[in-house]
């Protein structure tokens, strides 16, 4: 089955070249959300695979809107990743923290970045 | 398909470059509005802000030295709500030397 994979970030030129990554290298269906709001809105629709949740954005931030998403119907166990700007170190431990798959850094290599995802979801990447 | 790949890249680049270098612009405009108003705090968030945000985009289209340079500016602001003069001047100029290479890989 094609994983259904949301992305969210306030940036609309990092979500197209999140999708790009995703749907060319691994074939998989990718959704964009500009907003926490948006985020939720999909995840209620039909929940995702996995989210790539931007950790820094503007009225809900990417924390924020993670425990939106585990207080919907079937979120306790959503799996997330999120991607950050930020340098390693104490910021990235505490996204950890909070339960996620895993955290990506941003910059990311477009070409790697399905690989990595697959990775720490555990998934076989098929090409 | 690398090569596939990073053709769709490029082209997406040519795309969402322009709105980049408006960032630079507007990112390079607050330094120096931060230099004249130093309590300008609304610029100063800016800096932050849009130095943040241009170090996670630029590197991701394979702009590497203006995304470096956008990652140093980030690093060199970070965690200051009150800039002294030698801060506010280093920023200013690196703030003009990533718009300067965000306008070159633009063109």
């Amino acid at each position: 089955m094609t994983p259904y994979v949301l992305v969210v970030d306030d940036d609309p030129a990092i979500r197209m070249v999140v999708r790009l990554g995703l749907e060319r290298v691994a074939g998989w269906e990718v959704v964009e959300a500009s907003s926490s709001d948006a985020a939720v809105d999909v995840v209620s629709r039909r929940r995702p695979d996995v989210v790539l949740l931007d950790v820094m954005m503007p009225e809900q931030d990417g924390p924020a809107t993670l425990a939106r998403l585990r207080a919907l119907d079937g979120g306790a166990d959503l799996r997330v990743v999120f991607l950050t700007a930020s340098g390693p170190g104490g910021e990235t431990q505490r996204l950890h923290d909070l339960g996620v798959a895993g955290v990506i850094r941003k910059p990311f290599d477009p070409m790697s970045l399905a690989a990595e995802v697959a990775t720490m979801l555990g998934w076989e990447l098929r090409t | 398909m690398n090569e596939e790949l990073a053709a769709a890249i490029a082209a997406l680049w040519r795309e969402v470059a322009p709105e980049q270098l408006a960032t630079a612009r507007e990112l390079s405009a607050a330094a120096v509005r931060v230099q004249e108003v130093p309590a300008d705090a609304v610029a100063w968030g800016q800096v932050r802000a849009l130095a943040h945000r241009l170090a996670g985009t630029l590197g991701s289209f394979g702009q590497v030295e203006a995304g470096q340079l956008a990652a140093d500016l980030e690093d060199l602001v970070a965690g200051t709500t009150a800039p002294d003069a030698a801060l506010r001047d280093r920023a200013e100029r690196l703030a003009t030397t990533l718009r300067t290479a965000v306008e070159t890989a633009v063109a």
